[in-house]
């Protein structure tokens, strides 16, 4: 076609698009993702038998504060990897934040447990497991992110992959939080946060081939 | 950077912008009047870099028009504008690149080539200019460069090459006529 017509073609119906309307593309995206995840989570296992009792204490909230906060930095950071103009690789510290103040509190609870206690306060009874669950929980909410990923404009695309993968493994710890009963710091800044950089490698892996438009 | 060349790039930012914001709110003819500005800098900026590949340079700026157009929400209205179709623009040159394996870097700090009107482009516009004044008569030819080109007055020119004021005005008026008329039989053809 002629770069004209084409133009044209472009011009004759200009829907009215609010600045910055992607975010709430985005935000539905992942919004649908994780409902799907919660809604598989409820269908199959189920949570955990205690839930109620349980988001009355603080190991519970522990987690989610953690799992919250990467979704709300993974958010962002897909966000701002979804525009052309962004590309630089700095703002990946940010994950360093609520990942720092597990570490703090997790190497507090190690410096006053009993020596022999340490070992299962790091590896709970569900250590090996616990990530590839996390991963499994997140993947209807991958698909959804990396699916609108593609039709925003990200230029970056492994960056903006491991975003995405990132903030979809945030989501899926979060819905697993709800049946997994670990309750130590240790365990959850080492088996959660390798559950939620999974997808996020996976994510930065495929992105050449998912997210190219 | 030159201080007149800082303020053009000003302007265009400042009008494109402007069509862009208008094209969000739904004005069909600010979306056509900014694709068409910006099809022209597309095409001279690929060019640039893709040599004589004229099927894959217009490839690649439809390619970029319809990103702009479809991918349109993802432009912040209070961030610059060039920088964002710039971008666009950067990233489906890259992804030509590749998919014809050809692993050349591109250095993303020249923002703001897309807008300024580079050396090549001048260089290629003086030939072109070159190119159809020689098809005019001599005297012609004499009196359009002095005046137009350089600059002169009338007088001036009449002095410099000896024609008369008033037969450097109708050699001027009848040699523009021609010009305009062989361009715009090139530029049908076209």
């Amino acid at each position: 076609m002629h770069t004209d017509d084409l133009i044209k073609q472009l011009s004759t119906q200009v829907a009215p698009v609010a600045s910055r309307s992607f975010v709430r593309r985005f935000a539905y995206a992942w919004l649908t993702g994780t409902a799907i995840a919660l809604l598989l989570l409820l269908l199959t296992i189920g949570v955990r038998g205690d839930l109620y009792t349980a988001m009355f204490t603080w190991p519970f909230w522990m987690k989610w504060l953690y799992t919250i906060g990467l979704i709300v930095i993974g958010g962002a950071l897909s966000l701002y990897f979804s525009r052309p103009e962004n590309h630089s690789g700095r703002v990946f510290w940010w994950l360093l934040l609520p990942i720092a103040l597990l570490a703090i509190t997790a190497v507090y609870q190690l410096n006053n447990a009993a020596p022999e206690s340490i070992h299962h306060m790091w590896m709970g009874h569900s250590a090996l497991m616990c990530p590839w669950n996390i991963f499994g929980v997140s993947i209807p909410v991958f698909i959804a992110v990396m699916w609108m990923m593609r039709r925003l404009a990200p230029t970056q695309l492994r960056k903006a992959g491991f975003a995405a993968g990132c903030l979809a493994g945030a989501s899926g710890a979060t819905v697993y939080a709800l049946l997994c009963n670990e309750s130590t710091a240790p365990f959850v800044v080492t088996w959660y946060s390798l559950g939620i950089l999974l997808p996020g490698l996976l994510g930065a892996l495929i992105a050449n081939k998912v997210l190219r438009w | 950077m030159s201080e007149s060349l800082f303020i053009a790039e000003l302007n265009t930012e400042a009008e494109l912008r402007s069509l862009m914001v208008a094209a969000l709110r739904g004005d069909g003819n600010a979306h056509c009047a900014l694709l068409k500005r910006l099809a022209v800098k597309l095409r001279s900026f690929f060019g640039r870099r893709l040599g004589r590949d004229a099927a894959d340079v217009e490839d690649l700026v439809q390619e970029v028009l319809i990103a702009v157009h479809t991918r349109r929400d993802t432009y912040d209205t209070e961030r610059p504008f060039t920088a964002w179709v710039y971008a666009i623009a950067h990233y489906k040159l890259t992804d030509c690149l590749r998919r014809h394996s050809r692993r050349e870097s591109i250095p993303l700090d020249e923002t703001m080539e897309l807008f300024t009107p580079d050396e090549t482009e001048q260089r290629s516009a003086q030939r072109d200019v070159a190119h159809i004044l020689s098809t005019l008569p001599e005297a012609q030819q004499q009196a359009i460069k002095l005046t137009r080109i350089e600059g002169l007055s009338t007088a001036e020119a009449a002095q410099r090459c000896g024609q008369s004021e008033s037969l450097i005005k109708v050699n001027v008026h009848r040699g523009m006529k021609r010009l305009m008329a062989v361009y715009a039989t090139s530029s049908q053809q076209a």
